[in-house]
C-alpha cells in the first residue's frame, strides 16, 4: 500500500478547496477520498499524488451528485484568435480585489482549472488529463475566461459599470 | 497586509488565494489516522450541510473569506532550513567579494541577485562567495559573509508565493519577519520578486 505524505494531503486539500469553495467541505472531501484510496489499495501507481487527486475529483462529483456544479459559467462567445497555449493567461495582470470579486463568480470547473494552472503548475496537457477534458475545449474555455479578467470583462462579471 | 489595489500577475494572485489554505495539525492527524487504521469515518452529515450552505450562498462565497494562516509554521520551517544551511556550511561554489561579481554565476537560477539588504549584521561584513542551495524546495543561493562578530548567511531565491508564503513583502511592510531557529536569528522577506533571508548568530 502506498503511503501519502503530509505534503500530499495539503495539496489535495487545496485542490479540494478549489473544487468546493469551502474549507470544511474540502476537508470532508479529502477525508472521503482517503477512504476510497484505502478501498482501492493502489499498488504500482507511478504518481500516487495524481492518482489521489483524481480520487478527490471523483468523490466531489459523486458526492455532490450535481453535474451542473461542474458546468462552466455561461460566457460570451469567443471572438478573435483563440490561443494555442496558456501564454495569454500568463500575461494577465489585475488588482487583488478585482481577482477576488471575479473569483467569487467562477464555477467549480473554472476554479479547478485555474487552480491546477496557477498553484499546481500543470500544463494544458496535464490539466486535460486530470480533468478528462479535451485540450482544444480547455483552450477555448480559458480563452473565454480570460475575457473576464480583462478590465471590461471584470466589470461585466460583477455587474459594475465604469 | 497585502495591497488589494496593487496589480499583480493573475497566476500570482491565484496562488496567493491558496497560499494560506492548509490543513491544521489536528486535521492532518485525523487524515493520517484514517489512512493508517483503514477505518475512515465519513462525516457525511457535515458534508451535505456544507453543500447545502454552499448552494444557498451561491458561488459568491469566496474561499479567501475563511483563510486561516499557516504562515508562522512556514516561516519557522524556512528559518530552520536556512539556519541549518548556515551551520552546515562547507565551501563556496563560487568565490567572490561582491554581489556584482557573483551575479552572472548564479543567473542560471532564473533571477538576478539583489544587492545586500540594509541589515545591521551585514554592516562591515566581507563577502566570501556563494553556493547553490534551496529554501522550501526552491533553488536558492547562499551567500557567505565574514564579519568580526562571526559568519553571516544571506539567502536569495526567486520568490515563490506558495512555497515562500508569509515572507513579508518589503513594498508593503518595510520590515522583514524575524524568527529564531537553532540559536540563529533569521530574518525573511521578499522584494522585487526575490526571496531574501539573513541568518546570523
Amino acid at each position: 500500500m502506498i503511503a501519502l505524505k503530509d505534503a500530499d494531503y495539503q495539496r489535495a486539500y487545496r485542490y479540494a478547496t478549489a473544487l468546493c469553495g469551502d474549507r470544511d467541505l474540502a476537508f470532508d472531501l479529502v477525508h472521503t477520498a482517503v477512504a476510497n484510496w484505502l478501498q482501492a489499495s493502489p499498488r504500482g501507481v507511478d504518481d500516487p499524488l495524481s492518482y489521489f487527486l483524481r480520487i478527490v475529483r471523483n468523490c466531489f462529483i459523486a458526492d455532490v451528485r450535481r453535474a451542473s456544479l461542474l458546468r462552466w459559467s455561461p460566457l460570451e462567445d469567443a471572438d478573435g484568435v483563440i490561443a494555442t497555449d496558456l501564454a495569454p493567461l500568463e500575461e494577465t495582470w489585475l488588482q487583488r480585489d478585482q481577482l477576488e470579486r471575479i473569483w467569487s463568480t467562477l464555477g467549480a470547473a473554472e476554479r479547478e482549472v485555474l487552480f491546477l494552472w496557477a498553484v499546481e503548475g500543470y500544463t494544458i496537457d496535464e490539466i486535460s488529463r486530470q480533468t478528462g477534458t479535451a485540450r482544444g475545449t480547455l483552450l477555448t474555455r480559458l480563452h473565454r475566461m480570460r475575457k473576464r479578467f480583462a478590465p471590461d470583462g471584470a466589470a461585466n462579471a460583477v455587474g459594475e459599470k465604469s | 497586509m497585502r495591497n488589494s489595489r496593487e496589480k499583480i500577475p493573475l497566476k500570482q494572485g491565484i496562488a496567493e488565494l491558496f497560499s494560506e489554505q492548509s490543513l491544521d495539525a489536528a486535521q492532518l492527524r485525523q487524515l493520517r489516522a484514517a489512512a493508517d487504521q483503514g477505518l475512515p469515518q465519513r462525516p457525511d452529515r457535515r458534508r451535505w450541510l456544507g453543500a447545502a450552505a454552499v448552494l444557498v450562498a451561491g458561488a459568491g462565497v469566496g474561499i479567501w473569506a475563511t483563510r486561516r494562516s499557516s504562515g508562522e509554521q512556514n516561516l519557522m520551517a524556512m528559518a530552520e532550513e536556512i539556519a541549518y544551511n548556515h551551520l552546515s556550511y562547507r565551501t563556496v561554489d563560487v568565490a567572490g567579494s561582491s554581489i556584482a561579481e557573483l551575479r552572472p554565476a548564479f543567473a542560471s537560477l532564473g533571477f538576478s541577485l539583489l544587492d545586500a539588504p540594509a541589515d545591521p549584521v551585514l554592516e562591515g561584513a566581507e563577502l566570501v562567495g556563494g553556493r547553490f542551495c534551496s529554501v522550501a524546495s526552491v533553488p536558492a543561493v547562499q551567500l557567505r559573509y565574514r564579519s568580526a562578530d562571526g559568519d553571516v548567511t544571506l539567502c536569495q531565491a526567486r520568490f515563490d508565493p506558495v512555497r515562500h508564503r508569509e515572507a513579508p513583502d518589503m513594498a508593503v511592510t518595510a520590515a522583514p519577519a524575524t524568527v529564531h531557529a537553532r540559536g540563529m536569528r533569521v530574518s525573511l522577506c521578499h522584494t522585487q520578486g526575490v526571496f531574501v533571508a539573513v541568518a546570523a548568530a
